[in-house]
């Protein structure tokens, strides 16, 4: 992987998150284990740049966290979508779409006669 | 659509602890730590859910974890840390506002309180700001040169009578080239010269100085350049560096001043330069100058001290005694007996003069009269604490912390506090300028008194010392009391009486403080009174001078002068309006001095006086002494034949020291040489002996000796003075303007001086000091009374009931009238107490300005505490009316 992939990738991990929390608030396993159902398992959610995406979120005030109680009665960090965190996913969920079918177009396109 | 948490879904129930973590600043690492284990549990549980055992669930997991955690976690720690630190202060600054917002409303809402709050602290900050501006113009910084702690100021000093001199330019020279622990070593002279030109000439003031002064003086170049050493020559072309003001005022503006010319007395300088003005001089009697032209070699003297730059490390002491072994080569080179009674003495600068202790003392009474206030607002705050106790214990009930209350409250009284400093600093600007109007002479410097950087960091200081000060003590007060006890008991339970110990103790303070002011104020009237009382020895009435200083350049040689001193008494005696004029040397405050001892022809041992001793010394034509109206104990005044037979008049006290049994009329006397190499002086017959009169300050405690010269022409060494005493109702200002321009066109006529109100300036310091000390301690009582007021009001509201109770048992008005009273005078007569003590521990300060009264003055105690108890009587009286209107029924059926 180069570094570009990266940040490509870091910037979808933002985007999944913020669309996961829009259902509903959730803790970050919550977050990985619905991204990882949804994919079924396609994608493997990485702790390693999940934690660090979800506090950098939040400091951009686009998620907020407190801390609840799980059904099963464990304490846990629990994230919720902001106003500001609604109006991104909005516009990187359009900007995102966009980009794939572009993306998509260029990779689907045969050479015409030159 | 399936939920997607399963059986983990959400709870925003916040666990209470998290929150208290909240206010002590969240453990973001701790919180980290407990996020990942709690998704390493889940990730367990997913695990064994698909059917591993729990052991191989826990390797899964941690295998999966593993990767990249470490660098993961500190990154989310540095986030959180960060965000963490921004919420902190986005927090306080909300609170602050909050508070803020609060303690306006809180203020706003009862007017009246705050208003007098802020008044009386301003009242307080103001005199403080005052009298500092005062005290960091003479005392901290006179001289506003840089490096201003490296300063000394070096005089020569004689020990015994106290006479001060500023060491010749011979010891500078030899200080400059000599002394190893000095940077630099200045010395300025000055001199009043006319500018000749349209449409009158007019005086200004020059100041001689080095080439290197400007530099050492951190003087602002703003035009052209300054002196260069080969100018500062006599045949060197004159040049001078003007003052902003001058080069403005003359040729419009800095820098088409430069390469003009300026004709003073005969003298043509070119400008070369021209500095900020605002260069103070090492003087006695002038600050400051309007231009400054090269000090020539041929300057013998200088206008005061000398002032030096001592090099880092070098002390006062290593100082001194360096300068003194080098002037001590000098003088025994010369063998002047002058240079001999005389001691180097090197002081920091703003330590000389009598003025020390009296702005010392200022800068005490003042600060007395802050504490004052601040107790007044103390008690403003705690019979409002009253007010608000159950607001608090409301509040406190309600969750707010103690934490949180205090700083409610000190909000509240740095908000006071604020506002009195805002005030303050316009009465204090108010109260300087009126200071420097009501300024003693002695304080020249003190028109360049103004409120600066310090003086304003000073002020700031104060008003938050105080705001913090006694915002805490009433803060304190209030949490201290148990919530439990205000909100079940009403009114006077425990957390009352606490506060009323509090607030008694206050006025006990307030009253002594009080008692301290009054006592200095009045001593300090007695000696004005005593002062005013003073005979100076001659009649003021009418008598006015006019002090010509001939410019050298102009009155070359005697003749010249003697002329100009002839032709102004006889231009002066054809002049309507006058009962007698006469010319003489000068007039008194201005006596001439001459510094030796006497010796009487025939008596073994009178030369054995101290050879710094001072005698006045005046030169005056026969009709002198009666103008003056001035007494002679025995012998005539002069002749016109006194000067051909050397005949002299001497004043009481020198007669006494000379021949202290005998009449000296008919006597020889002469200065002592003390130098048997010198030829001596021929000897002076006494003609007459005047009494004492004051020739130098009003209240001259020493009598210093004076001797008089007779002249035909009263031309002295000094110059010519005319004297007048005017007819009454004759105004000599504009006449004797008009004769001096008729003599000499090109000279700047010398001001019209009132001989009563040169007197009277030799003891501006002891009006001036009463002026303030006076107005200090009016305001120090005032707000003790005020004080006392309001502890007696609210002891007499508190036991209305007590009185009703009392007055339906029979109780007489007397009764009541005695238990209010005493409680008042008790609180008075222990403050009284107090003060005494503390009085006669600080009157020591005033010595040196007290004239005919004793510090320790048993009348000036007695009448200052007599005023305190009038006072708190007063104060008194109007509650004690409460108390005995107090209606038994109505005051037992209330509550």
């Amino acid at each position: 992987m180069t570094d570009s992939s990266i940040d490509f990738l870091k910037g979808t991990l933002d985007l999944m998150i913020l669309k996961t929390l829009s259902w509903a608030p959730t803790h970050g396993y919550g977050i990985a284990r619905w991204i990882e159902q949804c994919t079924d398992d396609t994608l493997r959610v990485e702790e390693g740049s999940l934690y660090p995406a979800l506090h950098r979120l939040e400091e951009r005030g686009l998620i907020v966290s407190e801390w609840g109680t799980t059904e099963l009665n464990r304490k846990a960090k629990f994230y919720r979508l902001t106003t500001a965190g609604k109006k991104q996913l909005k516009s990187a969920h359009q900007y995102w779409a966009r980009f794939a079918g572009a993306v998509f177009k260029v990779l689907e396109t045969s050479p015409g006669p030159a | 659509m399936i939920h997607p948490f399963g059986p983990d879904g959400h709870s925003t129930r916040t666990p209470t602890w998290r929150r208290y973590l909240g206010f002590w600043g969240t453990r973001v690492d701790a919180d980290v730590d407990d996020e990942i284990a709690f998704h390493f549990e889940m990730r367990v549980r997913d695990y064994m859910d698909r059917g591993m055992s729990e052991r191989e669930a826990r390797a899964a997991a941690s295998g999966r974890l593993g990767e990249n955690l470490g660098a993961a976690r500190a990154e989310c720690v540095t986030i959180g840390q960060r965000r963490q630190r921004r919420i902190n202060r986005q927090q306080a600054m909300d609170t602050l506002i909050q508070d803020l917002r609060f303690a306006l409303r809180t203020l706003g809402r009862q007017k009246g309180w705050s208003a007098v709050a802020i008044v009386t602290l301003a009242l307080g900050i103001g005199a403080n700001t005052a009298v500092f501006s005062v005290v960091n113009d003479l005392l901290l910084d006179p001289l506003r040169y840089p490096d201003p702690k490296q300063l000394v100021l070096v005089m020569r000093s004689n020990t015994k009578s106290g006479i001060q001199l500023t060491p010749p330019r011979k010891l500078r020279d030899a200080w400059k080239q000599n002394a190893h622990s000095l940077v630099d070593i200045q010395g300025v002279a000055t001199e009043d010269v006319t500018e000749a030109g349209a449409p009158e000439p007019h005086a200004l003031r020059k100041a001689m100085v080095e080439p290197s002064f400007f530099e050492f003086a951190g003087a602002r170049v703003i035009g052209g350049r300054v002196f260069r050493q080969d100018e500062a020559l006599e045949e060197a072309p004159p040049v001078a560096v003007l003052g902003e003001k001058l080069a403005r005022d003359r040729f419009g503006d800095v820098s088409s001043a430069l390469g003009k010319t300026l004709k003073l007395d005969t003298t043509t300088y070119t400008v070369i330069g021209v500095v900020r003005d605002g260069v103070r001089l090492p003087a006695f009697s002038a600050s400051s100058a309007d231009l400054f032209v090269p000090l020539l070699p041929k300057a013998a003297y200088f206008a005061g001290p000398v002032v030096a730059r001592l090099k880092p490390g070098a002390t006062i002491e290593s100082v001194q005694s360096e300068l003194r072994a080098i002037s001590d080569n000098v003088t025994k080179a010369t063998g002047s007996p002058v240079d001999a009674a005389f001691t180097i003495v090197v002081r920091p600068p703003g330590s000389i003069g009598d003025t020390r202790d009296s702005i010392v003392l200022l800068a005490i009474s003042v600060a007395l009269l802050l504490l004052i206030a601040c107790a007044n607002v103390a008690h403003l705050l705690l019979a409002r604490a009253a007010t608000r106790e159950r607001e608090i214990s409301v509040r406190t009930a309600l969750g707010a912390g103690r934490g949180r209350i205090v700083r409610q409250l000190l909000t509240e009284s740095m908000l006071l506090a604020a506002g009195g400093c805002a005030l303050g600093l316009i009465v204090g600007d108010l109260g300087l300028r009126l200071i420097i109007a009501l300024r003693p002479e002695n304080l020249g410097e003190l028109s360049n008194a103004h409120i600066d950087a310090r003086v304003l960091l000073a002020t700031l200081a104060i008003s938050a010392i105080t705001g913090i000060g006694f915002g805490l003590t009433g803060a304190i007060h209030s949490v201290r009391s148990s919530t439990f006890t205000i909100l079940r008991s009403s009114i006077g339970g425990t957390a009352g009486k606490n506060r009323h110990r509090v607030r008694s103790l206050l006025v006990v303070t307030e009253m002594s403080l009080s008692v301290i002011l009054l006592i200095g104020a009045t001593l300090l009237i007695r000696t004005v009174i005593n002062l005013h009382h003073i005979d100076p020895g001659f009649d003021t009435a009418n008598l006015y001078a006019l002090p010509f200083s001939l410019p050298q350049s102009r009155y070359r040689d005697s003749t010249t002068r003697q002329a100009f001193a002839r032709d102004l008494l006889e231009n002066a005696k054809r002049l309507p309006g006058y009962e007698a004029v006469t010319v003489a040397d000068n007039v008194p405050t201005r006596a001439g001095v001459i510094i030796g001892t006497w010796e009487a022809a025939g008596e073994i041992n009178s030369a054995k006086g101290d050879r710094g001793s001072l005698t006045t010394m005046n030169t005056v034509r026969p009709e002198y002494f009666g103008l003056m109206k001035m007494r002679f104990v025995s012998g005539r005044g002069f002749d016109e034949g006194s000067k051909d037979r050397r005949e002299v008049i001497i004043s009481a006290s020198l007669a006494h020291q000379l021949w202290p049994s005998a009449d000296a009329v008919g006597r020889q006397m002469r200065m002592s040489s003390g130098n048997p190499k010198s030829p001596p002086e021929p000897w002076s017959i006494v003609r007459g002996v005047v009494a004492d009169a004051s020739l130098l300050s009003l209240n001259d405690a020493r009598k210093t000796p004076a001797i008089y010269y007779p002249s035909k022409t009263g031309l002295g060494w000094g110059g010519a003075t005319l004297v007048v005493r005017a007819a009454a109702g004759h105004s000599p200002y504009t006449d004797l303007r008009r004769l001096s321009l008729t003599l000499d066109p090109n000279l700047a006529p010398p001001t019209v001086l009132r001989v009563s109100d040169l007197l009277n300036q030799t003891v501006a310091s002891q009006r001036f000091m009463m002026a303030l000390l006076t107005t200090f301690a009016f305001l120090a009582v005032c707000l003790s009374a005020i004080g006392l007021y309001g502890v007696i009001a609210y002891m007499v509201s508190q036991t209305t009931r007590e009185i009703g109770v009392r007055i339906a048992l029979g109780a007489s008005r007397m009764d009541i009238v005695r238990l209010v009273m005493f409680h008042g005078a008790g609180l008075a007569v222990a403050g009284l107490c107090v003060g005494l003590a503390g009085a006669s521990w600080g009157v020591g300060l005033l010595r040196k300005t007290l004239y005919g009264v004793q510090p320790t003055d048993p009348a000036s105690f007695a009448l200052g505490g007599a005023a305190l108890l009038t006072v708190a009587l007063l104060a008194c009286l109007i509650p004690t009316r409460r108390a005995i209107r107090v209606d038994p029924v109505i005051a037992m059926r209330t509550e």
